[in-house]
């Protein structure tokens, strides 16, 4: 006897918890998640939280921000706190021409409203005093970002999914999608059991190319692992969350418990779902650490982990029903940016499948934007190459 | 004491009290959700509450001077050592074992955590100080191996000279094992010491007289801290435990459940059930849970057995890998390495040694501390259990369990046992790298430590 549900959403990160929630609070209950692992398995417990509204270009900054303000709010529309913390955010740049490049960002940032101020050398490492000791920064850009913490508003969203009566089901993998014709009918499980669903929405992210294939869609998606290390904890020694570019691509800060999170990315990174963690980024990321600011050598490196960026070619998710397959639902390529703009995306999409009217903010998301287009490729390890072309225009 | 990295030959320090100490004391009552619901309103409190929780942290200050670059190479290849036999850990097994692997003609690599080989054996004093190395064994002294990594097929050690990568055929993992805490009330108080910390100070000759040192453990443990005690001249206060224990000239308690330890601040009484309380200033805890990290990064199955309940590594790795010693599941120091690495060259599977089914050795309360790095609770974990989160994975991401600087060593065996007593599967997270915590100045190859 097959089971019945109004959408079957595959994929219990984020994005697949906050989708059956805003559907629930819109009046469709009858949801499923089916999460192959257990929620915030994949992408979703692998990342470390930032919501940043600083984006390169218009569209994404726009999107961002709004996104950031629906983390703000979540604490209010879900009742549980996510740790929603302001602590600020830097670009540090290490080559002038980086400035001049990044400078360009600042007045159509300012003209959304996102805060970020271009500092010199000195004054980024006063207001950056972690650098201190390290490599001289030709600059910074610091705005007031934010940082929540990941597993707090996956579980927020898993207990108001709960409250709300949407099934959720961990440890079941989808290995088919079902099909009527053309049109989407539903998935298929490992255990043999089949979800009749006229709507199927794909949340997977890094497996977002595979579980489109099962549809008969061909997607543009393609996972690059990022890796992550963690430290012991320390009192508070550094604000912003810093991010880097050149001439190697990484990251740090210190969370709101005190241990240090940092990321120097492989400028090799085979493009492939490859969730295993290698000796190879504790030693090259310990290396950029050290030359940047060399305090953090103190500390312990305890954990690290990895996870995948579900790139697009052009660095934008895909949002919306697919024109193809009636009744599936792209939800994913967020491109290393699904914890913050998940809520809303999720927000916007729920409205979509409600009211059969696409939302303006998702308009630069269409699903169906690389028909046709043959096999782009991701240039993944150059930060600025996604970006590039339309910041000109 | 090896999840912990406290240095044992410094002089033990006890930390100025903290203004703050009170005050986190409080906080450690709380659920680690507690946010949750809080610092919620009013809104515009939010981001002051969070920056006020920030500034309340206990940990440790971050020194304020950089790590000296001197030393510091720029990044190229990582340099490769190749070997037939990796062995981690120069106590008494590792030490047998890369002396069998090297008469039998093997190429034997030996990675020692101390500066020296062998240290362990000068706090046990039933073990034998001569180790009879073979000079074709390469030694790496103060390197930790940090990790197994599967896709790049290879070890990876950290030590003086910078990060290493190690190809090997074969693994013999000699880790030793970790003082398992059971969950009794009071089980947080300072001056309780595991079995392994305490010979170590004992060696050292850190208890001076006045201090009355209690046992509470297994059997065999019980002997080795009694053979501890006298080797350092101290006179136990008692020695209790679920088993069989040593009757010495002092008390003794065998098959005796312990019921709480109490005392404000630090340990000041032990009560055994159905007992008064038997003053005491150290309580010496010995239960054993055998080091698994290598051995499941190797690809071994890790489950949970034994009572008290702790990880077993078990089944084919990817590749011949072989655990001796206390890493085995053995007390003795090392007495069965080499019989065991003889029938493992010859092919022989190994045999595993189950961990003990003792009866309890206490009374589980629910406000002892599971995990003794995250200040998680026993209702803690249950709570989160019953609220849904029901696995190992969901249980360490909504309390925190096994997050800390251990990560989970002393903590995943009790946090199974209470998933297994929900009826759940007692099942692990996954156990990642590194397997000891590293700095990143010596993964940045910055300094000789």
């Amino acid at each position: 006897m097959p089971e019945r549900a109004d959408v079957a959403i595959v994929g219990g990160g984020i994005t697949g918890l906050a989708l059956a929630w805003e559907l629930a609070r819109r009046g469709k209950r009858d949801v499923t998640v089916v999460e192959r692992r257990y929620t915030g398995a994949g992408g979703s417990g692998r990342n470390v939280g930032r919501i940043r509204a600083m984006q390169l270009t218009r569209e994404l900054a726009v999107f961002a921000l709004a996104a950031q303000r629906k983390h703000e709010r979540l604490r209010d529309e879900l009742g549980m706190h996510t740790l929603f913390w302001r602590a600020g955010y830097a670009w540090v740049l290490y080559e002038p021409g980086e400035v001049e490049r990044m400078a360009e960002a600042i007045p159509m940032l300012h003209e959304l409203g996102i805060p970020a101020h271009l500092h010199g050398p000195a004054a980024a490492v006063r207001r950056l005093p972690v650098l201190r000791g390290g490599e001289t920064p030709a600059g910074a850009i610091i705005g007031r970002d934010a940082i929540v913490h990941h597993d707090a508003a996956v579980y927020a969203y898993r207990k108001a999914c709960a409250t709300a009566g949407v099934r959720v089901l961990e440890g079941r993998d989808v290995i088919g999608i079902l099909k009527s014709g053309d049109e989407a009918a539903g998935v298929a499980l490992g255990d043999g059991t089949e979800i009749i669903a006229p709507v199927v929405v794909n949340a997977t992210d890094g497996w977002a190319r595979e579980v489109s294939a099962m549809a008969g869609v061909s997607a543009p998606n393609t996972p690059v692992r990022r890796e992550v290390f963690v430290t012991e904890p320390s009192k508070p020694f550094m604000g912003p969350a810093i991010s880097f570019y050149r001439p190697s691509e990484g990251w740090f800060n210190q969370t709101l418990r005190g241990e240090l999170v940092a990321g120097v990315v492989h400028p090799d990174e085979p493009v492939a779902m490859e969730e295993r963690s290698t000796f190879g980024f504790l030693r090259r990321t310990a290396g950029v650490l050290l030359q940047k600011a060399p305090r953090l050598g103190h500390l312990h490196v305890i954990r690290q982990w990895a996870g995948v960026y579900d790139m697009t070619p052009d660095r934008k998710p895909l949002v919306g029903p697919v024109s193809a397959v009636p009744g599936f639902v792209q939800a994913n390529g967020y491109s290393g940016r699904g914890f913050a703009l998940a809520p809303l995306v999720a927000e916007l999409l729920a409205e979509w499948l409600v009211d059969g009217e696409r939302p303006e903010l998702l308009w630069p998301f269409d699903p169906d934007r690389f028909d046709g287009v043959p096999a782009p490729s991701v240039d993944s390890h150059d930060y600025y190459a996604g970006y590039r072309s339309e910041s000109r225009e | 004491m090896l999840a912990c990295e406290v240095p044992a030959d410094t002089p033990a320090r006890i930390p100025r009290v903290d203004p703050l100490r009170s005050l986190a004391r409080r906080a450690e009552r709380l659920t680690p959700w507690f946010y949750e619901e809080r610092f919620g309103s009013p809104k515009f409190l939010r981001q002051p509450y969070l920056r006020v929780l920030r500034l309340l942290s206990s940990a440790p200050r971050l020194p304020a001077d950089p790590v000296p670059l001197h030393g510091h190479e720029e990044e190229g290849a990582l340099e490769t050592l190749e070997t037939e036999a990796l062995v981690v850990g120069g106590g008494p097994a590792g030490l047998a074992a890369a002396a069998v692997l090297a008469d039998r003609g093997l190429e034997v690599l030996l990675v020692e955590r101390e500066r020296s080989l062998g240290v362990s054996a000068g706090w046990l004093p039933s073990a034998s100080r001569e180790h009879d190395l073979p000079l074709e064994v390469t030694v790496l002294l103060g390197a930790t191996c940090v990790g197994l990594y599967e896709e790049e097929a290879l070890a990876g050690v950290v030590g003086p000279g910078g990060p290493r990568t190690v190809r090997f055929d074969r693994l013999v993992v000699a880790t030793g094992a970790y003082d398992r805490p059971l969950m009794y009330a009071g089980n947080d108080l300072p001056g309780t010491i595991g079995l392994r910390a305490f010979e170590r100070y004992a060696a050292a000759g850190s208890f001076s007289s006045d201090i009355r040192v209690g046992v509470v453990a297994a059997p065999g443990e019980a002997s080795r801290a009694v053979a501890a005690a006298r080797a350092a001249g101290i006179s136990l206060a008692f020695v209790a435990g679920p088993g069989e224990v040593p009757v010495e000239d002092g008390p003794a308690f065998p098959r005796r459940r312990l019921e709480r330890v109490e005392g404000r601040g630090r340990v000041r009484s032990v009560r055994l059930e159905g007992g008064s309380p038997i003053a005491c200033d150290v309580l010496v805890m010995g239960f054993t849970q055998p080091s698994f990290e290598l051995q499941v990064q190797a690809g071994a199955t890790a489950s949970v057995s034994g009572e008290p309940a702790v990880i077993v590594a078990s089944g084919q790795a990817r590749f011949p890998t072989l655990a001796v010693g206390e890493a085995a599941g053995h007390l003795g120091p090392g007495t069965q390495a080499r019989a065991a690495v003889e029938a493992w060259l010859r092919g022989d599977a190994p045999i595993p040694v189950p961990p003990p089914e003792l009866p309890e050795a206490s009374i589980h309360h629910p406000r002892a501390f599971a995990c003794l790095c995250e200040d998680v609770r026993v209702s803690d974990l249950r709570a989160a259990i019953e609220e849904g989160f029901g696995n190992a994975e969901l249980v360490k991401r909504r309390t925190g369990a096994g997050t800390g600087p251990c990560q989970g060593k002393l903590c995943l065996g009790e946090v199974a046992a209470i998933l297994r007593a929900a009826g759940l599967p007692a099942d692990l997270p996954t156990i990642r790298p590194p397997a000891r915590p590293v700095s990143i100045a010596a993964l940045g190859g910055a300094t000789d430590a």
